[in-house]
């Protein structure tokens, strides 16, 4: 089973982003889409998540039309992690979880419903937020609330865009595996835009590297994400060092002055 | 994989984990009830109450003999028939629209803060009020110079001034037509929220010229009336009143409430609430027309009354959260509370004289405002 993104053509108004772009995500697998602020990933992501309909290119969940599947249902196949979230005042934590079952329910929750959503809290380890304000957590609370949502959502794909730009060192790896354990219980498929080049080696079985609205590079990260790469999209120079963990990226930069 | 703090995860997984998140949900719902419960009790108490605090000082237990001869005829009634008829004619038609017009305010501004994101948003924030105001102004000033000589005509048995029937009119035309300008000005390109809300001050801004300049042209007689008309009352209001509000008030409700699963959506962002299967933009214009129409309904025979669907909502949503489910009926009962207090002191501080309505709103909003901004504990987004 796949979500399959082909020959994409998005933008805003007469400013193309994304230039015949196509990828894959299978089911239980990580894909990582990296590149350059601007490279379109926000604006890929959007897409997929039916937030934004597309200027050309189809997009195919299980061989299905995206555009065939209506709103609710589409909500059962794919799962939308924004990047930004401002929440509105004097909603709960629990509440805001339990409307992750909303392509499920109607007016009011069934015991299915109330079952999902304590397995994401526990998941997430959000059991004494629950009756805080949304608007009281800190940024990692609310990111990890936010994940439990999206789990609560139970979509075959899960669509997170920047999800670790947030939060500390150890939230970001809790975050990736915390995606992984959904991709091998749930089969489920996971597409992250990250920043972090070396999050994206470290849990990804997939790289798709975007430069200009193009995909540069689509592989396993370790062919991907190259010392020639990230030069070519990031303009950067690095060199990849085997380490302790396995392989890093390390910046060798001049560090003092600024180069465009 | 834990990563909240050991021991406390350890201690919550010894509790039946299925419960607790069901129990909270129960508790906070039961919470919610038990204020709506709570404060229909109170409504009934008030609505009592400015029956037997009317411009007439009657005692308290006469009016409660009528109230209770009306509904039981059986039951011992008062033996003065004229005090009958001003309870049951004149006092009991004017509450009703009060509670109807406090509710109607009340879930107004709820849906419309749910769906607009914004609590300092009213049913008024997009002009309505304007626009209602330049058609109750155009009625006043044009009727005497277009239909002088017909002025009434008798309906059931009851007299109808011809030009109360034209201001009601086009007040509910200009105030709903102007929500179909505001909706259909946001159709042509994918528009935010700020959009609309700019939309609507701009309308507002345009219909309060069209009410300035109609009062510069208008005689003596028709300028106070048309003020009377601004700060809003309930004296003109009959029984045949609540007969046509009654119904559609109560459409406008259920389908607004059938909404509330949707507007709790919207709250979690118009992104979210789309990837969610909500959509968004046909919830929004259905939303904020039925809050325009709920609004229009009542203010086209009340005239304008404000800061009810400013203040309620934002009160009510401090007190149980921001479940639209339970927000709209709470906050309707609030308004409805908010208008008969309103009420009950236009009948008695000045008597036999009873002010309109709307001056004592814009105190109590006055007030709300200052303590609002007085409680800022926190940085409160506005």
């Amino acid at each position: 089973m796949t979500l399959e993104i082909m020959n994409l053509v998005q933008g805003y108004g007469s400013n193309i982003v994304l230039d015949d772009v196509s990828l894959t995500i299978p089911s239980g697998k990580m894909v990582s889409v990296l590149g350059p602020n601007g490279s379109g990933k926000s604006t890929l992501i959007k897409t997929i998540c039916k937030v934004m309909e597309p200027k050309s290119g189809t997009i195919f969940a299980d061989g299905r039309n995206i555009t065939d599947i209506d709103g609710k249902e589409f909500a059962t196949v794919v799962g939308y992690v924004p990047q930004k979230y401002i929440p509105v005042d004097y909603v709960q934590v629990f509440d805001a979880i339990l409307m992750g079952r909303a392509p499920y329910t109607g007016w009011s929750y069934s015991k299915e419903d109330f079952r999902i959503a304590s397995e994401a809290i526990e998941l997430m380890g959000v059991q004494n937020l629950i009756e805080k304000n949304v608007h009281d957590l800190s940024g990692g609370q609310l990111q990890k609330v936010i994940l439990a949502r999206a789990i609560t959502q139970q979509p075959q794909y899960y669509i997170l865009d920047e999800p670790t730009s947030a939060l500390d060192l150890r939230n970001q790896l809790n975050t990736l595996r915390t995606m992984k354990m959904m991709m091998s219980s749930c089969n489920a498929g996971v597409l992250v835009a990250l920043h972090d080049l070396n999050l994206a080696i470290h849990f990804s079985d997939e790289v798709v590297m975007l430069k200009d609205g193009h995909v540069y590079a689509d592989g396993p990260a370790e062919e991907v994400i190259t010392e020639q790469s990230i030069k070519d999209v990031y303009g950067v120079d690095s060199e990849i060092v085997e380490g302790r963990g396995g392989k890093y990226v390390h910046i060798c930069e001049d560090f003092d002055n600024i180069q465009c | 994989m834990t990563t909240g703090p050991e021991d406390l995860s350890e201690k919550l997984s010894q509790l039946d984990k299925k419960s607790n998140l069901e129990d909270v949900y129960e508790r906070s719902t039961n919470k919610k009830r038990a204020f709506i419960v709570i404060s229909i009790v109170l409504m009934a108490f008030l609505f009592f109450l400015s029956l037997c605090f009317g411009s007439v000082e009657m005692p308290i237990d006469e009016t409660l003999k009528i109230i209770l001869h009306a509904i039981y005829p059986g039951f011992e009634g008062s033996d003065n028939a004229t005090h009958t008829t001003i309870v049951l004619k004149s006092y009991l038609p004017k509450t009703t629209i009060c509670v109807i017009t406090g509710m109607s305010l009340g879930v107004a501004g709820a849906i419309m803060q749910g769906i607009l994101r914004n609590p300092l948003v009213s049913p008024f924030t997009l002009g309505v009020s304007s626009a209602a105001s330049f058609g109750a102004v155009v009625a006043i000033v044009i009727w005497p110079t277009l239909f002088g000589a017909m002025s009434y005509i008798y309906i059931f048995g009851n007299i109808f001034y011809l030009q109360n029937i034209l201001v009601v009119i086009l007040a509910f035309i200009f105030g709903v037509g102007s929500i179909l300008f505001v909706l259909l000005l946001a159709k042509r390109t994918s528009v935010s929220k700020s959009t609309v809300i700019l939309a609507g001050v701009i309308i507002s801004y345009l219909f309060q010229a069209g009410v300035a300049f109609g009062k510069y042209i208008s005689d003596d007689e028709a300028l106070r009336e048309v003020t009377n008309w601004l700060l809003g009352s309930v004296n003109g209001v009959t029984i045949s009143t609540v007969i046509i509000i009654f119904p559609l008030f109560i459409i406008c409700f259920i389908a607004i409430e059938y909404l509330a699963p949707k507007i709790n959506l919207m709250a979690a962002g118009d992104d979210v609430a789309k990837s969610l299967g909500l959509n968004v933009k046909r919830t929004r214009n259905i939303g904020l027309l039925l809050a325009t129409i709920i609004t229009c309904i009542c203010i086209a025979f009340t005239g304008v009354i404000g800061f009810i669907g400013l203040m309620a909502p934002h009160i009510t949503r401090m007190i149980i959260g921001n479940d639209s489910r339970y927000l709209f009926p709470a906050s309707a009962i609030v308004g409805a509370i908010t208008l008969l207090i309103s009420y009950i002191l236009s009948t008695t501080t000045m008597r036999p004289s009873v002010l309109p309505l709307g001056i004592y709103m814009y105190v109590f909003g006055g007030i709300f405002f200052i303590w609002l901004i007085a409680r800022k504990k926190k940085e409160v987004s506005l």
